[in-house]
């Protein structure tokens, strides 16, 4: 038989039904049979009592002769015997014997008879009735020992124990199935406590538990009470160690020199670290409690609660503040950024907030910023002056003045040129290799890269070039500045270096991952032994051309393709170049998005 | 005709004293930020047809005082020219949104010095001739625009604008040679249900330059501060 949880369950509701009831249906049965039994002796027995009563009710004087009780009373007898006071037998029955009648008598003595009483026997070892009754006569006083069979009431009592046995079986069978189906009633609870128990503790395996009904002989409802034990035993460890990691999460969010909290969607604080209760609460006392508190109360910023109820209201992460916060006379900036936290339940929403101490590198840029101007300042003062009184010089000179001088004017203003521009290169090229942000937009390519055609055309004019454009898109996300320090250097250097009369190709794609800009020309090209070392500062392809400062409109401060290289750069982008002497040169730019 | 020079480095302020002197236009240097302020308060700078103004001073910032010229009556309309060394389009447009006119960077080239002066100066004059400043009518090389009636010409052929369009042209035209920033623009054309950025601004004048396109150089863009009507 299949030993499981159910059957084993079954099995033992049923076995108790069932034993009590049989229990308590035998106990009726024999009870009742007893009791039937008597009954119909007494019954039995009333016949001959009212015989007797006839007598008893009678004076002494109406008493029967024993004769006469032996003639009523010898027919049926088994054993009949009258017998007067000095034991001389008046009358015996036909069966009478002597051997007989010694036994009968002390039968009759044990069963000690009373008077006027009869007993049904089994001490002599058959069912017999026997009957004694004194009969006081005016002859004497006899004694009358009667015995008479029982054996039509045995059989009637037979016959009624038959009816009564078939009755306790039909009644056994019908109760068996009754308690069949009640103890499968009963069991359907117990066995669907049991699975729950094998489901969810770990320890209570099905197996584990057969064996426990099973071999240890425990009842159901003790199997279920020890692993409710220890399941609270369990759950009791679990919110110890919960308790614990609570208590390890909040050290490990204090730990965090970053200050951070929590709010609810009615801007109530559910949580908040030292660090933000040092650097941002704006009361002193928080012996109150600050959880449950609302947000504003504790920390009263009010550009702050402007951007959580931003958050709040548009349901989603949203992008990050600057704000100063001034505590204990110290100002610092924050960068914070609130997110909604995951919500798989249905209750409220949450946010945390955390901020970012960015002081440092806010005075960094700062004084980056303040050193550009200030460089930039100084710098270019001095070279203002140069340039300048040189160009006043000539114009307040005449004609004769100026004679053989042209060329010495020239020269420093050319060189004060060279000067600017190399200063300009240097600049735009710290702040593009300096840790400044760059500032995206949407920028219109058509616009910027007709603008700067224009003007190397202007800057260039006896350069015999035809420029083509080709855009296949309109405009795309990033930093104008940048690409204008792009296109500038390559299509000025095209311009510069075309030679002879030529052609510029510009060309805007754009792909689902990346735009890419190419700039080709037909002019002088680049040896391929430079190529590898075209981007760097001040490297220079041809020394003496570009420093002949005859030419200096061709002569470059050297920094060009460096700005274009740390631009791309700047913008996570690649650059090839590809170049044969005097037949071209292609730089091809692939910008990601 | 009187300029007021305010720069703090000498050398360069005499170079360019020396060079407006040359053009007939005398000036005055003041070498002080708080000075300058002192003079536009005590409204004695009133006799100054043209102020040319040091971007980056010591103590105060050129843009505070550009923006205490455009505070005064007497000095609200008077042409300001920002000298500076901080290139930075930031920087440039800061001065411009404060209320300078245009302005020239340095190093620069004296004979550029000259002709934006020129061009400055110019406009004051055709501004205080009567006819031309009650005058709803602008008319300068080839560009024709009757403010009332709202029709534009280019080259005797009438041109259909938008109304944005139109407000635009009409804000560059008023000062010509003025360089106005792109937020300057935009709270120009800025009206009711109408949403401009800077972007939009860029837009208009795309379409405005492609609808004057027989006078292509009419309006000049400065990549990255703004734009303005030549006057030259």
């Amino acid at each position: 038989m299949i030993k499981n949880i159910s059957s084993i369950i079954f099995l033992k509701i049923f076995k108790r039904f069932f034993f009590l009831q049989v229990t308590a249906l035998v106990l009726i049965f024999f009870v009742s049979l007893n009791i039937s039994k008597n009954a119909l002796e007494d019954i039995e027995a009333q016949g001959f009592k009212k015989y007797i009563k006839n007598y008893i009710s009678k004076s002494i004087s109406n008493f029967p002769h024993p004769d006469q009780i032996c003639n009523d009373l010898s027919r049926d007898s088994l054993f009949l015997l009258i017998i007067d006071g000095t034991e001389k037998i008046e009358c015996k029955s036909s069966q009478y014997s002597d051997y007989q009648a010694k036994d009968i008598l002390s039968s009759f003595q044990k069963i000690k008879i009373n008077q006027h009483i009869f007993a049904k026997s089994r001490i002599t070892n058959n069912n017999s009735f026997y009957y004694y009754f004194p009969l006081p006569h005016s002859l004497g006083n006899y004694s009358v020992y009667y015995v008479s069979s029982s054996k039509s009431l045995d059989r009637i009592v037979k016959d009624m124990t038959n009816k009564h046995t078939i009755a306790l079986i039909s009644i056994i069978i019908l109760f068996t199935l009754i308690s069949i189906l009640v103890s499968f009633r009963l069991s359907n609870p117990v066995k669907s406590i049991m699975s729950k128990i094998t489901n969810f503790t770990d320890h209570e395996s099905e197996e584990k538990i057969v064996e426990k009904l099973d071999e240890d002989n425990l009842t159901e409802w003790e199997v279920i009470e020890s692993s409710f034990t220890r399941t609270q035993n369990s759950a009791q460890s679990l919110s110890i160690s919960l308790n614990l990691e609570i208590k390890r999460f909040q050290e490990l969010l204090d730990a965090i020199p970053d200050p951070i909290f929590s709010i609810d969607e009615e801007g109530t604080v559910l949580f908040a670290n030292s660090s933000f209760l040092t650097q941002i609460a704006t009361t002193n006392s928080l012996d109150d409690g600050y959880i449950g508190a609302y947000f504003l109360d504790i920390a009263r910023h009010y550009d702050l609660k402007k951007y959580l109820d931003k958050v709040i209201d548009l349901k989603t992460n949203s992008e990050p503040l600057e704000i100063r916060i001034d505590k204990a006379g110290q100002a610092r900036s924050f960068l914070v950024k609130a997110n909604k936290l995951e919500n798989s339940t249905q209750e409220t929403n949450k946010y945390v907030c955390i901020f970012s101490d960015i002081t440092k590198i806010k005075l960094a840029e700062k004084m980056r910023v303040d050193f550009v101007g200030n460089v930039s300042h100084e710098i270019r003062t001095p070279l203002t002056s140069i340039k300048g009184y040189v160009q006043t010089l000539e114009s307040i000179m005449t004609e004769e003045e100026k004679e053989g001088k042209t060329q010495i004017f020239k020269v420093i203003e050319n060189s004060c040129e060279r000067l600017t521009n190399l200063f300009n290169d240097l600049l735009s090229l710290s702040i593009i290799d300096s840790q400044s942000d760059i500032h995206k937009e949407l920028v219109p390519i058509r616009d910027i890269t007709e603008q700067i055609i224009s003007n190397c055309l202007s800057m260039y004019p006896e350069v015999d070039v035809k420029v083509h454009t080709e855009y296949s898109f309109e405009e795309f996300l990033t930093d104008p500045a940048l690409i204008e320090n792009i296109l500038q250097n390559l299509v000025s250097n095209s311009f510069k270096y075309m030679g002879k009369p030529g052609n510029i190709y510009i060309s805007w794609n754009q792909s689902d991952s990346f735009t890419k800009l190419t700039v080709r020309d037909d002019g002088e090209g680049i040896a391929e032994h430079h190529l590898p070392r075209v981007f760097e500062r001040f490297y220079r392809v041809d020394q003496a051309r570009e420093r002949n400062t005859d030419d200096s409109i061709y002569s470059g401060s050297g920094l060009g393709l460096s700005i274009v290289k740390s631009s791309v750069n700047k913008l996570a982008g690649q650059i090839s170049t590809e170049s044969k002497a005097n037949e071209g040169t292609q730089f091809t730019i692939v910008l990601p998005h | 005709m009187n300029a007021l020079i305010i720069e703090d480095e000498l050398s360069i302020a005499n170079l360019i004293k020396v060079n407006l002197e040359a053009e007939g236009i005398s000036a005055d240097i003041i070498q002080h930020g708080n000075e300058a302020i002192d003079l536009i308060q005590s409204q004695k700078s009133q006799k100054y047809s043209l102020f040319i103004l040091d971007r980056m001073l010591p103590a105060v910032d050129g843009v505070e005082i550009c923006k205490f010229l455009r505070m005064y009556k007497s000095t609200q309309d008077k042409p300001i020219l920002m000298v500076t060394a901080l290139t930075s389009p930031a920087d440039i447009i800061s001065g411009l949104d404060a209320g300078a006119d245009d302005y020239i960077t340095k190093p620069f080239d004296i004979n550029i010095l000259k002709a934006r002066v020129r061009s400055l100066l110019r406009r004051v004059n055709e501004e205080s001739q009567p006819e031309q400043s009650n005058s709803k009518l602008f008319n300068h090389k080839g560009l024709r625009v009757d403010l009332e009636q709202c029709k534009v010409w280019a080259n005797e052929e009438e041109i259909n604008l938008t109304v944005s369009e139109f407000k635009l042209l009409c804000t560059l035209i008023e000062k010509p040679g003025k360089v106005l920033t792109r937020k300057q623009l935009v709270e120009s054309i800025q009206g009711g249900t109408v949403h401009v950025t800077d972007r939009t601004i860029d837009t208009h004048v795309f379409g405005l330059r492609k609808k004057l396109q027989s006078l292509p150089t009419i309006i000049e863009t400065i990549r990255g501060i703004g734009y303005r009507v030549l006057n030259d």
